[in-house]
């Protein structure tokens, strides 16, 4: 089973094998489901969003953001810390030591929803499936002989996990 | 768009998307040695950067054979520049093979 869908400002494609093809689709369509989620959350652009909302209401009083969002963006400003580059828009001064490189959270936001699209398949007991999303791709599954990458994941054995940019693999 | 020491791709493999995609971004910003001392820090991650001439630079967590390696970036480089590559090889920690 194999589903594309423009989500968070890229094109998500999950693909999922199974035996049962209702199990196979209810997999797939988790996932969608949970990347439209995830979108909701993060867009600044979509109405009713969470991050929309608050960006709307936080410049004249207190607004509270999701903790799945605030744990987002605590992630992202660390991953920002350690590369030594800027986080959002609003910190790409280019006067400041970090303004190599501005991370925008919906970059994150992708990532992160491939991590919860692999905890959804893991849990419903998927054992070969593909997501992609942007740069972000994750795959659960046996690797093939003559796999050019041949690859050794001792820590998470199954689950191979990798981000490329700029490149073409 | 530009980066530093003239690479063009950075892939980080672990078990977190959201952790590959924020370093495999910040190695392209930090280049080769300082992206290497960076990934010191996360041994379980595993990274593999190219330059434009086909080099491959990888951390030594990466179970990686340089003739694997070697097409590797050459491919990579022959696909993103479209002219002919340079001679590839691995790169482990920094030390050119």
């Amino acid at each position: 089973m194999q589903r594309s869908d423009p989500i968070l400002g890229s094109l998500l494609r999950a693909e999922v094998w199974c035996e049962q093809r209702n199990r196979g689709e209810a997999a797939v369509s988790a996932v969608l489901h949970e990347m439209h989620r995830i979108d909701r959350a993060v867009s600044p652009y979509l109405p009713g969003g969470a991050l929309g909302t608050t960006r709307r209401e936080a410049s004249w009083r207190p607004a509270a953001l999701a903790p799945e969002l605030t744990q987002l963006i605590e992630t992202a400003m660390q991953w920002a810390h350690h590369c030594q580059t800027a986080f959002g828009p609003q910190a790409a001064d280019r006067s400041s030591p970090q303004a190599g490189l501005q991370l925008d959270l919906r970059a994150r936001a992708r990532a992160h929803a491939v991590d919860r699209s692999i905890a959804l398949l893991c849990v419903r007991s998927v054992v070969r499936a593909g997501v992609v999303s942007g740069t972000a791709q994750s795959v659960i599954g046996q690797g093939r002989e003559n796999n050019p990458l041949a690859l050794e994941m001792p820590a998470c054995p199954g689950i191979w996990n990798w981000s490329c940019h700029a490149g073409r693999w | 768009m530009s980066h530093a020491d003239g690479l063009f791709s950075a892939a980080v493999l672990g078990s977190s998307a959201l952790a590959g995609e924020a370093l495999s971004r910040g190695l392209l910003h930090l280049g080769v040695q300082r992206g290497l001392d960076l990934l010191r820090r996360w041994p379980e991650l595993q990274a593999l950067m190219v330059n434009a001439t086909g080099t491959v630079y990888a951390n030594p967590g990466l179970a990686f054979s340089r003739s694997a390696g070697s097409r590797l970036g050459q491919r990579l480089s022959a696909n993103a520049l479209q002219r002919q590559s340079g001679k590839s090889s691995i790169n482990q920690a920094g030390t050119k093979r």
